[in-house]
């Protein structure tokens, strides 16, 4: 049987950030992730998504964001794109005064692999990956 | 995102945030601070109550930093109470906890703006 995925697609406004925040965490409520990494993806995946929103985008509402979660080798996967501006050196950095240049900072904090692909003009993909700690140490390793 | 004010002292108000803190709302958020700190000028020190926050990222800790700007420039004090374990979590990650206090009930939010009593 394939494992699980889901896919979103939403234009590029914050209104939607709760959208993708409560799809991730209903996908991840499937798997073996305590309360504590459910509000940690949520998170990572809210300033990942808040980054395609207003840099990819500049907050226009005519752009697509797309949110891709897959259940991968024991863990969950989520894929974050935009077709939006993209960076110039492939590292990204935080500019964004307003949030404190923090949501890279948190992604990384809150999940085990972080990717960034990106390309000025052709805009960004991030993808991230987490295993629930209990599947790493075992059931009592929490 | 809901805002409700309290007055406590000549000087202090305690402002309670319910909803999420997000990009979504925190123009929102900033422009109800703002609006707040710049109708009282004598209301200097805030004490935000974070309880009915049930989720935070980086661009609500930016309004609740610009916040701190604000008050500080007034020599006021900013105090969180009540956050999440969630929330709390965000906040020491984030270090905004080594320059915004957070602690877990009014009384000693109170106690470190020295207020001694709530105004009525």
């Amino acid at each position: 049987m394939a494992d699980n995925f889901a896919r979103l697609e939403f234009s590029g406004s914050t209104s939607n950030l709760g959208l993708a925040r409560v799809a991730g965490a209903t996908f991840a409520g499937n798997m073996d992730f305590t309360l504590t990494e459910i509000e940690e993806i949520k998170v990572a995946l809210s300033e990942a998504v808040s980054n395609a929103i207003i840099h990819g985008y500049g907050e226009d509402p005519e752009g697509i964001v797309r949110v891709e979660f897959y259940e991968d080798n024991g863990g969950m996967k989520i894929i974050v794109e935009d077709r939006g501006r993209g960076m110039e050196d492939g590292t990204p950095e935080e500019k964004d005064e307003d949030r404190l240049g923090l949501g890279l900072t948190f992604i990384k904090a809150f999940m085990d692999e972080l990717k960034i692909i990106t390309e000025p003009g052709k805009g960004t993909r991030l993808e991230m990956f987490k295993k629930p700690a209990r599947t790493i140490n075992g059931k009592d390793g929490e | 995102m809901i805002l409700e004010e309290e007055v406590i002292s000549k000087d202090a108000l305690k402002l309670q945030i319910t909803g999420d803190l997000d990009a979504h709302t925190a123009d929102e958020l900033r422009d109800s601070l703002e609006n707040i700190l710049d109708s009282d000028h004598r209301k200097i020190h805030l004490i935000l109550d974070l309880e009915g926050v049930n989720f935070i990222d980086s661009s609500g800790l930016g309004v609740i930093l610009g916040c701190y700007r604000k008050v500080s420039k007034k020599s006021g004090k900013v105090i969180i109470i009540n956050p999440q374990p969630h929330v709390q979590k965000i906040l020491e990650l984030s270090g905004i906890n080594r320059v915004i206090p957070v602690v877990r009930d009014m009384e000693r939010a109170t106690e470190m703006i020295g207020e001694k009593g709530v105004e009525k």
